[in-house]
Formats: structure tokens, C-alpha cells, sequence
């Protein structure tokens, strides 16, 4: 039984009207800001942000910030989740709930509990201290932010990869050995086609994740780790230069369903191509 | 323990008052203003001290809010849905409100009938509720005790005094700190040498692995000896101190900061929060606020409950005042835009 | 070089290596455990060279577990498994050159049905040229040629089947394991597959070991089948073998439908038989105890019959009527009756005769 169109725009009234009133309203408010100072349209804004060094070097490090954040999660979640994959449904869901589990914490605790851990006097220092060892200086450098948003991203990255591995029917490991390919032959030619798109969605969502991070740079990284959002609070809180901050949020928006635009037609052509096995 | 004397509770005046206050009770009955302010710990010292003290005395409810925001407060008066009574508000945000037209003018003639307030206190638009220092800290025990620092230049000379340190993530009273260090005289900095500062800053930068955003960042990199000095809020590291944490202040360069409260434009009820400023001068609830934050104002009376040593660790104590510079929010009003400007590209890039 | 590949070898055509084709397979009293749940038990057989022999039973039975082991997906347990004489123990699947087909298929969804044929022959290193030259000759064995571009998903369950039989033996393995491989498919398909199965096994000459739990099927397809029960062979012989000689009571009603009544006793030629009756047994001994099991095909009705019962119903079958009788011991009791030309059916309720020859009684130990 379906129900009928009219209905089904009533049930979903609710839901649109609440994302329209606290979310597109919202946005459009903050983009025309780039164009319309109150009073009048204006330029100003976009003209600023193209002649601003700073903005453009805060995208460009945001974007590498979260490349590469994202691609240590693939590396450390992927093979995390392959393991997890290949465990009794009893086990996996204890390790799933382990996992989960710094969820209940706040990502702000989480990310002051590095301070104490990376610390010139932290725990790190002082075991290190302990082994007659010279300290090393990780706290408010690129280094302790990369282990701040892993730490959080991570887990994202192993369910989403998780969650597409389970889909894979396991006897297809088994087809592949017995029709000639050694464990590794059968991971790669068939495991992995079937988990990346998978890995990919993870890695994306980290990535778009990562791109809006604020608290884990601000507190853990030094002047160097400051990221788009960090110069966008500067502009909302210090300078009160709205305009710019809007222009940095609606740049930050737009390269990021960029991203998403990419990943799509990525994924197409993956579908349509890999199909083609020996055509190719 | 201070002597509560009669002079002290000002019964002239405020029985006065409270004759006057009483007959508005009935009409006041439903008023609840909503006060904005730093919450936190203090929060709960405001509402023992002044808040909950008011609503008896004149029937007018109060509501708490925070943080301190001047985005906050524009936003809310410019979309007209002002939801403060009152806020308070840094110097520098005062003069930049007051230029926007975002607060109303104080008519004190409800604020200080008895005209007991010094001028200084007293601007058309905000009334300084508190004053405090931004000062060298530093950790005692990573210096020897013949050696400790002392000065902005001493903060300058890694040679001498090593180790990393911290200062704000702002280039307000950095650049201050920068030019004090360059040799410039308490009496000299403004208006700023911006290009000298700057460029004395650019020698202190690689030593500086962390700029902190709020006070509770910097009090996190003493105690936790992330930095062996930063600069710091002065009322933060007395708390510490009085715990036995090996860490003090040097007044000398110090800046001495105005904080103001102000009625946003467009407020609900101005008159209510106009008491509400009065009530906050009272001289006892005062000396017992200091007591707890070291932050004093210019309520008058209140210096002569406070015993003598205390009140030397003040900022405002003369022989701590005359070692410090008054933080001049005008100039910075003017400049900030360009200035910040100017530091975010030295300092992220 | 080029060696013409099996499929292309048109029927009528002899290929010298053909006979050499299928390897043997040699269960050695194998044994696996899971836990205190026992898999299989004592588990020994020996596979001819080109024979099709069939591990038929109920789910649990172990005849999976028996293909697993031989395929390598689990550790043989205790005893061995030989093909061609040789332990394949600690030879890992991909080394043992068995090929497989599925219960699910498990065709690479990423890949074509080209693709998926191909991948063994990839695996195996082989020219590229000449792995599509095989491919499309296997494709052409099972008549889908025409579709080796298609995707996995878009192919009806029969075609998906036929893409897994050609890939499984593409590579000309000597040993062929097929785990319920039509169980997925409905009643015409799966007849029209089972001849398709036995024709390409024909040709092409390996080995097959089938798993299956319709005994149908199994009598269809096998050379032997081996009839297992609780992880033990029960009785492994040919079709026939079975059909007409069961050797307990598990395999007479696991395979075709009997009539499986108890023996009470025996008198001199006089036996009382549930559902029957006393028999008075002229042909052969009669069994003195346990069980007999009678064939609804070789029970017929006449007036003379030395059985009779009341009939419950009549079923039509079409080329047969199906009769349910009820003994006055309450036991039920069926056969079936060609129809050949017009026949009088009882009503339901009517006391019917009927009878059968004593050779066709099969004797069963309790």
C-alpha cells in the first residue's frame, strides 16, 4: 500500500518548515551578507575577500588540514574496519560500542584532555622524561590537531566503512579463492572494488567534517593551525566585520558542494566503468 | 572579617530610596531584567551579593545571561529584539557601541542621585563597574629567585629569562607590551607606533608557541607549565596564588583596563536596569565582590571596608596604579579594524 | 601453442583427454567438531575420476561441511582428503584447481558476466587475448554469450547461474563442487538447469561433487549419491541402488515417498504389519521384526487384495490418482494408480482392497 502524494507533503510539512525557518532562512541571511550590507548592495566584501592574503591562505591550509586528516583516517579506519568485518557479529558489536563510546564525551573535554596528554609537561613528556628521554614538543603545533580531529573523526570513518563491508556477501571471498586467487589476489580484486565506494563516503564525510572544524585547532594548534572557522569567529567576535566573516562562510559553503559535486560524478563513472573488467 | 558600620550600609540614603522604591513594588511586581554578564563562578557571587538582594528590596526580578558580546549585542539591536537590560561591555566595546548607537544614555540622576560617583566612572552611555589589570604572570619556580622577570623588556630578552611564553591572541595591549619592551615610556605609547610594535613583536614570535583567547587558556598554560610566562589577567592569578601554585605578577607595564556596564538601545526596561546599576554600587556587597574577584570599580566607600593589605594587591592601589599605563580604548576603537587586520596577516600567515 | 578449449569441442567430438579429465577424490574418515556439536563423523568415500556424486540430506546434515573441507574455506579435522592420491591437507583453495558454484552465485557485483568468467583465467596469469577467447567459448557453452557485457544485477536467476557455472569451470578444473546451486530458483528452471548440469558435465569431463537436499535432483543427476544424516553417510550408492534398496528408514523416506510401517509380529508365513494387517506372505520370509517400507507405485487395488482399508481421499494428479487410506489401526497408508483410460474412483469412506507382490517390500532394521 502507498499512500497518496498529498498526504505524504503533509507529513512532511513539519520537517521542511523547520529546515526552512532554522536553516535556509538562516543561510540566505548569512549570504546576502556578501552582497547587501543592510542598506544597500555592495561588492565590499567579495572584493576583501579576494584581496585578503590571509583568507586565502586560511581556505588553502583548511583544505590541506583536511586532506590530510581524512587520509590518515582512511589508512588507520579502513583497515580497522576490515578486521572488525571479519569478526563474530557478538564481537564486532562490543568493538562497535567501544568504539562509539568517546561519542558521550564532548569533542571540547576530548580536545583539553590532549592538552594534559601532548603537554610540554604531559603525560607523553613526562614518560618520555621517565625514560631519560628528551621531550618533544607536539602540543599547539599541526601535529597535536591532526591527533585532536583523527581522534574524533575516526570513528565516522571505521562505521561508515564498517557498515558497507557487512553489505559485501562474504562467500564472494570464498568464490575468489576457489576460483584461483590467493588471499591478497581476492582482497584486492574483489573486497576492496566492493568496499571503496564505502571507505569513500566515510572519507568524505571526514573531509566536509574536518573542512567546518573549530575547537580542536583553536586549542590545539598553534598560529599556524588556525583554520576558515577560526577567522570567521575572528570576524564575527572581534572585528564585528560581518560582511567578510559571511563571505568566508559562503567561500567555505560553496567549495565544499564543490567537493561533494566532484565525489558524485567520481562515483558515477566508477558505476558505469566498473562493469567493463576485461573491456577495458 | 570587615566591621559592617552604619556608615557603611548608607542608611541615609537608601532608606530614602527604599521609600520611594517601596511605593513601585505593586507596579514593579511582574519586571524580571534580563542582566548580561561573564557567567561562570562569578555569576553565582553576583546573584548571592547584588541579585537576589534587589528583587527583595524593590520586587523586580533578575535573569542572569552570557557571555559578554559585542556581535551579541549588535546583532540584537539591530534585528530591534533586544533581550538584555543590561550588559556588560569592555572599553573598547563601549566606545565602539557608543559610536554605533547601540546604547542608550544613563541618566544619572536614578544611577547617582547623591552624585557620589568620580567622572571617571560616569561616561553618557556606560558606567564602569570594574577595573583590572592585564600584567606580566610567570611561573616563580622556573626562574631563580634573584632572577625572576619583572619588566616587558625582561619578557623580550630570551637570553636571560628562557623558556616558551604566551601572550592574547589580540594585538590589543600586546602592541603596548611590544613598545613598553622597545623603550618607550609609560607616559608615551599613544598614540601606538604601530610599525615599531610590530616589529618588536616579530622578535618575540617564534618564542611564543601558543596565543591564548581567554583567561581561562592562560591560567591552564601557567599552572599546567606550558609557558613559563604569559601575559595575564591579574584577578585570575591571585586565586592562584592564595592556593600555593608557584606563580606571580609583576604591575610593572601593566594595563590598566575600564570594565563599563550599559543599557543596549532598545531595552525593555531601562529604568528597572538603571536601579539595578545603582544597587550595584552598594559599598559592603562591593568590598564582599572584590573580596572574591579582585576587580575593583570606583564605588565610593568601598576601598575603606577592605583591610590594608588586600587592598594592595588591587590594581587600582596607587603604588600598583602608577606602574601601569591606562589601556586607551579610543584610540583602539579607531584603529582596531586595521590594526587586527594587520596582526591577523602577521600572525597566522 | 593453443589448446582448443573443451567448450569448443562440438558433441560427437572425442577428446583424448576427456577421460582424463576428472580427478578422484578420496574422503579419509574425516572428522570435524565444532564445539561439542559434531559436523561430520567418520566421514570416508571414494569419487571416481568423471563422476557425478551427489551429498544429499537435511540442513545440518554436514554435506556442506564435507564441501567446505574439501574446498579449503575450513580445516579438514581429523583424517585426510585426497584427490588424485594426493593429500591436499595443507593446500590452500586457490592451490587445490576445484572449481565451485555457489547457492547464492556469488558473482563479483563490480564486475560484467565477462568479467566474472574471466576472473579465474586473470587469476591464472593468462594472456589477454586468450583469456577472452575462453571466456566467450565457456559463455557460449551455457548460451550467453550475447550477454557478457550485462551486470551481475541485471541478469534473471537462471542467467546468474549459468554465468557462475561457466565461471567455475572455465578454467577446466578436475573437480567441480556445486552447493545447492539451483536452490534459489523455481520448479521449470531448476528441471531445465539439472539436464543443462548434466550435459556440460558430460562435456566437459570433471569431477562433480553436488550438494543438494532435494532428492529429486539428486536421483536426476548422480552417478552416487550419498544419503547423510547427522554428519554420517547413511548409505552412499547409485540412485537406483537407493531407491530400491534403503537401507534404514532415514534414507526409504528421505528419498522418493514410501509408506514406512512397522512389523508387530510374525507367525510362520503370517505377518502383522501396521497399516496392513496380518499378511499371509507366500513369495519370501517373511521379516520378523522392524520395519518394512512399500512403495505407493507397487501397491494396487483389487477385489481380491489381501489388505483393506477405509479411503480417506483421492488425490488427482493428473497421469495418477494418489489414494490416502486410513488402517483400522488408524495408521495411513497411500498409493498411486496410473491412469490409463476410465477409472472408477471410490468415494471417501468406502472400504478399499488392495495388494502388492512380497518382493516389493523392502526390509528395514527397527
Amino acid at each position: 500500500m502507498t499512500m497518496r502524494r498529498p498526504i505524504i507533503l503533509l507529513l512532511l510539512a513539519p520537517a521542511m518548515l523547520l529546515v526552512g525557518l532554522l536553516f535556509v532562512a538562516p543561510l540566505v541571511g548569512v549570504m546576502s551578507l556578501t552582497v547587501h550590507d543592510g542598506t544597500s548592495f555592495t561588492a565590499e566584501p567579495i572584493r576583501e575577500l579576494l584581496g585578503s592574503r590571509v583568507a586565502l591562505v586560511v581556505l588553502e591550509r583548511t583544505f590541506m588540514l583536511a586532506a590530510s586528516v581524512t587520509a590518515i583516517c582512511l589508512l588507520l579506519g579502513y583497515p580497522a574496519a576490515y578486521f572488525m568485518s571479519t569478526l563474530r557479529p557478538r564481537v564486532r558489536a562490543y568493538l562497535t560500542y567501544l568504539i562509539l563510546l568517546p561519542f558521550w564525551v564532548s569533542i571540547l573535554i576530548r580536545t583539553y584532555t590532549w592538552i594534559v596528554i601532548l603537554g610540554r609537561e604531559g603525560i607523553v613528556n613526562t614518560g618520555l622524561g621517565a625514560l631519560g628521554l628528551a621531550p618533544v614538543k607536539i602540543l599547539y603545533t599541526n601535529v597535536a590537531v591532526h591527533i585532536g580531529m583523527v581522534q574524533i573523526l575516526l570513528p565516522i570513518v571505521i562505521i561508515t566503512c564498517l557498515a558497507s563491508m557487512l553489505d559485501i556477501d562474504k562467500d564472494l571471498m570464498k568464490a575468489a579463492r576457489s576460483l584461483g586467487a590467493s588471499p591478497a589476489q581476492s582482497f584486492w580484486k574483489v573486497f576492496f572494488p566492493l568496499s571503496v565506494s564505502g571507505a569513500a563516503t566515510g572519507g568524505l564525510i571526514c573531509f566536509i567534517l574536518s573542512l567546518g572544524f573549530f575547537v580542536t585547532p583553536a586549542l590545539l594548534g598553534g598560529r599556524r593551525s588556525i583554520i576558515i572557522a577560526n577567522l570567521i569567529d575572528l570576524q564575527v567576535h572581534q572585528t564585528l566585520n560581518w560582511g567578510f566573516a559571511a563571505v568566508l562562510a559562503t567561500a567555505l559553503l560553496a567549495i565544499t558542494l564543490a567537493c561533494l559535486g566532484v565525489f558524485w560524478l567520481l562515483m558515477r563513472r566508477r558505476v558505469e566503468f566498473s562493469g567493463a573488467g576485461l573491456g577495458r | 572579617m570587615v566591621n559592617l558600620t552604619r556608615r557603611a550600609f548608607g542608611i541615609g540614603a537608601a532608606s530614602v530610596a527604599l521609600g520611594a522604591l517601596s511605593a513601585r513594588m505593586a507596579a514593579a511586581q511582574d519586571v524580571t531584567i534580563v542582566v548580561n554578564g561573564s557567567g561562570g563562578s562569578l555569576a553565582e557571587v553576583l546573584k548571592k551579593l547584588f541579585e537576589d538582594p534587589f528583587t527583595e528590596q524593590t520586587g523586580i526580578k533578575v535573569r542572569a545571561t552570557a557571555p559578554v558580546s559585542l556581535p551579541k549585542l549588535k546583532a540584537m539591536v539591530e534585528s530591534g529584539n533586544v533581550e538584555w537590560d543590561l550588559t556588560e561591555l569592555n572599553g573598547d566595546d563601549v566606545v565602539l557601541a557608543t559610536k554605533e548607537g547601540w546604547l542608550e544614555e544613563i541618566d544619572y540622576s536614578i544611577v547617582d542621585p547623591e552624585n557620589e560617583l568620580p567622572e571617571m566612572a560616569k561616561l553618557p552611555t556606560a558606567m564602569v563597574r570594574a577595573s583590572y589589570s592585564t600584567v606580566l604572570g610567570f611561573r616563580t619556580d622556573r626562574f631563580p629567585e634573584d632572577k625572576q622577570p619583572k619588566t616587558w623588556a625582561d619578557f623580550w630578552d630570551v637570553e636571560n629569562f628562557p623558556g616558551p611564553r604566551s601572550l592574547e591572541n589580540s594585538p590589543k595591549c600586546n602592541l603596548e607590551f611590544a613598545l613598553l619592551a622597545d623603550g618607550v615610556p609609560l607616559d608615551e605609547l599613544y598614540p601606538l607606533d604601530v610599525d615599531r610594535a610590530f616589529a618588536k613583536l616579530d622578535e618575540i614570535k617564534d618564542h611564543i608557541p601558543v596565543w591564548w583567547d581567554n583567561g581561562a587558556q592562560h591560567v591552564q598554560l601557567l599552572v599546567d607549565g606550558e609557558v613559563n610566562m604569559t601575559s595575564c589577567w591579574n584577578g585570575r592569578i591571585t586565586p592562584l596564588k592564595s592556593e600555593g601554585r608557584p606563580v606571580e605578577i609583576s604591575w610593572a607595564g601593566g594595563a590598566l583596563l575600564l570594565s563599563y556596564l550599559g543599557i543596549p538601545k532598545g531595552a525593555k526596561h531601562p529604568t528597572e536596569a538603571m536601579q539595578f546599576m545603582k544597587f550595584r554600587m552598594d559599598p559592603v556587597a562591593s568590598a564582599e565582590f572584590v573580596k572574591v574577584m579582585p576587580y575593583p570599580g570606583f564605588v565610593p566607600g568601598m576601598m575603606e571596608l577592605l583591610e590594608r593589605e588586600f587592598v594592595a594587591t588591587l590594581p587600582t592601589a596607587p603604588e600598583n596604579a602608577e606602574q601601569q599605563f591606562a589601556f586607551n580604548s579610543s584610540w583602539w576603537a579607531e584603529n582596531l579594524e586595521e590594526v587586527q587586520n594587520r596582526w591577523n596577516e602577521w600572525l597566522l600567515i | 601453442m593453443t589448446i582448443p578449449s573443451l567448450f569448443e569441442l562440438r558433441d560427437g567430438e572425442t577428446d583424448l583427454t576427456m577421460a582424463t579429465k576428472g580427478s578422484s577424490i578420496e574422503f579419509r574418515s574425516v572428522r570435524k567438531t565444532y564445539g561439542s556439536f559434531v559436523a561430520l563423523e567418520d566421514f570416508s568415500m571414494t569419487v571416481a575420476p568423471g563422476e557425478f556424486m551427489t551429498l544429499l540430506g537435511p540442513s545440518g546434515s554436514g554435506k556442506t561441511t564435507a564441501l567446505n573441507c574439501l574446498a579449503g574455506f575450513i580445516d579438514i579435522g581429523d583424517g585426510d582428503i585426497l584427490i588424485d592420491g594426493v593429500s591436499i591437507a595443507r593446500v590452500p583453495t586457490e592451490k587445490r584447481g576445484i572449481g565451485m558454484v555457489f547457492q547464492n552465485y556469488s558473482l563479483f557485483p563490480h564486475r560484467s558476466v565477462m568479467g566474472n568468467v574471466a576472473f579465474p583465467l586473470e587469476m591464472r596469469g593468462m594472456a589477454r587475448d586468450e583469456v577472452r577467447r575462453r571466456s566467450l567459448a565457456a559463455l557460449e557453452m551455457v548460451r550467453l554469450d550475447g550477454l557478457a557485457d550485462r551486470m551481475p544485477h541485471e541478469l534473471s536467476g537462471g542467467q546468474k547461474q549459468r554465468v557462475a557455472f561457466a565461471r567455475a569451470v572455465v578454467f577446466e578444473p578436475s573437480v567441480l563442487l556445486m552447493d545447492e546451486p539451483l536452490g534459489a530458483l523455481d520448479l521449470k528452471l531448476r528441471e531445465t538447469l539439472q539436464l543443462e548440469i548434466k550435459q556440460y558435465q558430460r562435456q566437459i569431463g570433471c569431477t562433480v561433487i553436488y550438494v543438494t537436499h532435494d532428492q529429486g535432483e539428486a536421483l536426476t543427476l548422480s552417478d552416487r549419491l550419498a544419503v547423510m544424516d547427522k554428519g554420517v553417510i547413511q548409505q552412499l550408492g547409485t540412485p537406483q541402488e537407493l531407491y530400491d534398496q534403503p537401507a534404514s528408514r532415514f534414507v526409504a523416506s528421505f528419498i522418493g515417498s514410501n509408506n514406512i510401517l512397522k512389523v508387530f509380529r510374525s507367525e510362520g508365513s503370517t505377518v502383522s504389519i501396521e497399516g496392513l494387517g496380518a499378511i499371509e506372505m507366500t513369495g519370501r520370509e517373511p521379516p520378523s521384526r522392524g520395519y518394512v517400507a512399500l512403495r505407493p507405485e507397487h501397491i494396487r487395488r483389487t477385489p481380491k487384495g489381501r489388505a483393506s482399508a477405509t479411503l480417506e481421499q483421492a488425490v488427482f494428479f493428473g497421469n495418477a490418482i494418489r489414494y490416502v487410506l486410513r488402517g483400522t489401526d488408524e495408521k495411513e497408508v497411500s498409493f498411486t494408480e496410473p491412469r490409463s483410460g476410465a477409472v472408477d474412483v471410490p468415494a471417501p469412506g468406502t472400504e478399499v482392497r488392495f495388494d502388492f507382490d512380497d518382493s516389493s517390500l523392502t526390509y528395514l532394521p527397527a
